[in-house]
C-alpha cells in the first residue's frame, strides 16, 4: 500500500499511554453527519469513565467530510485524523486504523448510524469481563425495511452455505475486539466484511450480541447490481481462503481428476470402437470433441491445484497456520 | 537437552495421566536430559484441564494449548517449534505406542540416522478397517516414492533436530515427513516397535480418508520430484498434447486436401486439435509461472542442502 498517508493528530499528537478504547471510524462510502455520530458515541463512551480516542480514516473519495472532521478535531483532543491521498477502500482504512490504535480495546464504527449508541457499553462489558475476544452486533430488525431484511437473510444464507458460519449480521460495522486481535489481522481487498468469520477461523472467541437498530438505518437500501455481484464473489474468495489455503489439491485435484477420468472413459470407448468396429468413424462424433474438452479442462484444473500446492510448499514458512492459546513451560 | 518427546493430544482425557507416568518412568531410567511436550489440539473433553493438572507437578513437561482443533500436523509443528532437544521423538497420545520404545528410537537416531520410523510389526487394530487399507497404502506409497518404509502411519518416529527445521508441516503432511526428508538426502531407517490395542478413548480415523491419502500421495510425489524444477514437469506433461494436437490437425488437413472424402463433421478433428495444442501451450505457461513462484519462495533445495550438516563439505 502507498505509504504516503498524511496523519494529522489532534492536540499536539499526545496520546495517553493508558488509553482504554480506540474507536476506528473508516469514512469510505457514505456518511451521515459525522459530528452528530461522534457526539452520540462520545457521550456514551464518556459514561464508561475510561480514556478513549477516536480515529477517523477518511478515504480520498470522501473529501467533503474532511473539513467537518478537521473542525471537530480542533475542538476535541480525542480525535486522531488520517487522510488517504487516494481511494484505498475500507479494508485498508481499517488496517491503518488497527495499526494506529493505542487502546486496550479496539472498536470499529461505521460512518453512518447503524446501532443505538447506548449498546457500546454492552460491547465493552463483554470484552472487559473476558467473555470473548471479539464482540459483533446483530441488529434486531423489527422496524427494518422489508427489502433490507430479505437481502440480509439471503446473503447470510449463502454465506452460511459456503462458510458454515452461524452469524446473522456479518456486515454490521460496530465491532469490538482486544487490540492484540486487531493487530493480528490481515484484512485486504473486501475481506473487512468477514472479520468475525476470519477471527472464528483463527480459533478466537467471537460473541454476537443482539442490539437495537438505529432508526436511520432502517431506510430502504437498494444497491447497484454490481455491488451484489461483488458480495457473491467475496463469499467465494472466503470459501477458498478458509477451506483450501493449505490444501488446494483437495479441491482442484479432486474435480480435475474426476473430469479427466470421465473424458478419458468416453474417449477410450470411442477409440476402441474405431479400432474394432466396422465403419465406425471418429470425425463425425461430437462426443470425441466433448471428451477432449473434459480432459483438457480436467488437466488444467488439476494443474492449478498443483500450482497452489507449490506456492504453499515453497512459501509456507511465512504463513502462520495455527494459533497457540496458552503455553506453559 | 538430549531428547524432546512430542505428543499431540486430541480428546484423550482418560489416557494422559497414564501416558505421562509411563513416559516419565521409562525416561528416568536413562541418564539424559529430556522434556515432554504435550500439544493439546483443541480438545473438548477436558483433556486441557487434565494436562494442566499434571503440569503442576512436572517441571520437565511443556504444555501447548491450541485455541481450536487444527490437526495433527499443526500440533506436531507447534511441538517441533517449542522443542529444545537434540533428538525429537513424536508419539500418539492414545497409549497404543509403548513409551519404552522411545529409547530404541533414540538409540537409532544417535547411531547416525536422521529419521527413524517405528514399525508396528504386530498391530492390534481391526483387520479390515485399519490393517489391510494401511498395508495397501504403505505398499503404494513405497512404490511411488521409492522410499521403502513399511509403516508410515506409525506416529512413533524420531528425528534429528537439524532435519526437522527444513520440513514445514501443514494439512496432514506429518505422515509424509520421511519422504520429504529423503528428498533432501537424509538417512532413514525403521525400528520394530510394539503396539497395544486401544483401551480408552476413541479412534479418530476411518476409511473415508482413502481419496485424501491418494491425492496427498500424488501431491507429495510431485512436490518432492518437481518443486525445484516445475518447468520439467509441466514441459514433459505437455509433450503428449503437442503430439495429439498435431495429429488431429493432420487428420483435418488430410480431409481438407481430399474434399471428396470429407464428411460433414470434420470440425471435430479441427476442434480437438486446437484444444490439445492450447492445453500443451497453457501447461508450458504454468511451468513458467511456477518458476517465478519458486524464485520468490523460501523452500529451495540448493539452499537447504547448503545448510544441512550431512552433506560432505
Amino acid at each position: 500500500m502507498d505509504t504516503e498517508v498524511k496523519i494529522a493528530v489532534g492536540s499536539e499528537g499526545i496520546v495517553k499511554q493508558d488509553t482504554e478504547i480506540s474507536v476506528i471510524v473508516p469514512v469510505v462510502e457514505r456518511s451521515d453527519n459525522l459530528e452528530r455520530l461522534f457526539l452520540l458515541y462520545y457521550e456514551e463512551l464518556s459514561k464508561i469513565k475510561k480514556s478513549f480516542e477516536f480515529i477517523f480514516i477518511i478515504d480520498a473519495r470522501m473529501k467533503n467530510a474532511y473539513d467537518e472532521i478537521r473542525q471537530l478535531s480542533r475542538k476535541n483532543p480525542n480525535i486522531q485524523l488520517i487522510i488517504f491521498p487516494r481511494t484505498f477502500g475500507e479494508s485498508n482504512a481499517l488496517s491503518v486504523g488497527f495499526q494506529n490504535a493505542k487502546g486496550r480495546y479496539v472498536f470499529t464504527l461505521s460512518s453512518y448510524l447503524q446501532v443505538e449508541p447506548e449498546e457500546t457499553k454492552r460491547l465493552y462489558d463483554a470484552l472487559n469481563n473476558n467473555e470473548c475476544d471479539m464482540v459483533i452486533c446483530r441488529r434486531s430488525r423489527e422496524n427494518d425495511a422489508f427489502f433490507n431484511r430479505v437481502q440480509t437473510f439471503l446473503f447470510h444464507k449463502i454465506l452460511r452455505f459456503f462458510t458454515g458460519t452461524k452469524f446473522g449480521d456479518i456486515s454490521c460495522g460496530l465491532r469490538a475486539m482486544r487490540r492484540e486481535v486487531a493487530e493480528a489481522f490481515d484484512v485486504y481487498g473486501d475481506l473487512h466484511r468477514f472479520i468475525p468469520i476470519l477471527a472464528e477461523h483463527q480459533g478466537l472467541r467471537v460473541k454476537e450480541l443482539v442490539v437495537k437498530q438505529r432508526k436511520e438505518d432502517t431506510c430502504l437500501r437498494v444497491y447497484k447490481i454490481s455491488t451484489y455481484l461483488y458480495r457473491l464473489i467475496d463469499i467465494v474468495t472466503l470459501f477458498f481462503l478458509l477451506r483450501f489455503t493449505y490444501r488446494p489439491m483437495r479441491f482442484f485435484g479432486l474435480i480435475g481428476s474426476i473430469l479427466i477420468l470421465f473424458g478419458g472413459a468416453i474417449n477410450a470407448f470411442l477409440i476402441y470402437n474405431r479400432l474394432f468396429t466396422q465403419g465406425f468413424a471418429l470425425r463425425d462424433k461430437p462426443s470425441l470433441f466433448l471428451a477432449s474438452l473434459l480432459i483438457v479442462i480436467g488437466i488444467q484444473i488439476f494443474a492449478i491445484g498443483f500450482i497452489g500446492e507449490i506456492i504453499i510448499y515453497t512459501h509456507s514458512k511465512k504463513g502462520k497456520h495455527f494459533n497457540v492459546k496458552e503455553m506453559i513451560e | 537437552m538430549d531428547l524432546s518427546v512430542i505428543v499431540p493430544l486430541y480428546n484423550e482425557k482418560e489416557n494422559v495421566d497414564e501416558l505421562y507416568r509411563r513416559i516419565k518412568r521409562e525416561l528416568q531410567k536413562l541418564s539424559l536430559t529430556y522434556e515432554v511436550i504435550f500439544v493439546d489440539d483443541g480438545s473438548t473433553d477436558g483433556t486441557t484441564e487434565a494436562i494442566k493438572e499434571i503440569k503442576k507437578a512436572a517441571p520437565e513437561l511443556k504444555v501447548i494449548i491450541f485455541n481450536r482443533n487444527y490437526g495433527q500436523s499443526e500440533a506436531m509443528a507447534a511441538g517441533f517449534e517449542a522443542a529444545r532437544g537434540e533428538v525429537l521423538v513424536t508419539m500418539d497420545g492414545d497409549l497404543q505406542n509403548d513409551p519404552a520404545d522411545i529409547i530404541r528410537i533414540l538409540m537409532a537416531v544417535r547411531s547416525g540416522y536422521h529419521v527413524v520410523c517405528g514399525w508396528r510389526q504386530i498391530r492390534k487394530d481391526n483387520l479390515f478397517l485399519r490393517r489391510i487399507p494401511s498395508a495397501l497404502a504403505n505398499a503404494l506409497i513405497a512404490y511411488v516414492t521409492k522410499v521403502k518404509i513399511r509403516d508410515l502411519g506409525c506416529s512413533l518416529k524420531g528425528y534429528r533436530r537439524d532435519i526437522i527445521k527444513h520440513i514445514h508441516l501443514y494439512s496432514e503432511m506429518h505422515r509424509f515427513i520421511p519422504i520429504v526428508a529423503a528428498s533432501i538426502g537424509s538417512r532413514i531407517t525403521e525400528v520394530p516397535v510394539s503396539h497395544k490395542p486401544r483401551v480408552a478413548g476413541k479412534s479418530k480415523y476411518g476409511l473415508s480418508r482413502t481419496w485424501k491419502v491418494l491425492l496427498d500421495l500424488i501431491k507429495i510425489k510431485l512436490l518432492v520430484d518437481f518443486s525445484s524444477k516445475p518447468m520439467t514437469l509441466f514441459g514433459l506433461s505437455s509433450i503428449p498434447f503437442w503430439f495429439l494436437g498435431t495429429t488431429f490437425l493432420g487428420f483435418y488437413y488430410y480431409d481438407f486436401l481430399n474434399p471428396s472424402l470429407v464428411p460433414d463433421h470434420a470440425i471435430v478433428t479441427l476442434g480437438s486439435g486446437i484444444l490439445f495444442i492450447f492445453l500443451a501451450f497453457s501447461l508450458v505457461s504454468f511451468g513458467y509461472l511456477m518458476e517465478l513462484v519458486i524464485k520468490t519462495g523460501d523452500y529451495k533445495q540448493n539452499k537447504i542442502l547448503g545448510d544441512v550438516s550431512w552433506i560432505q563439505k
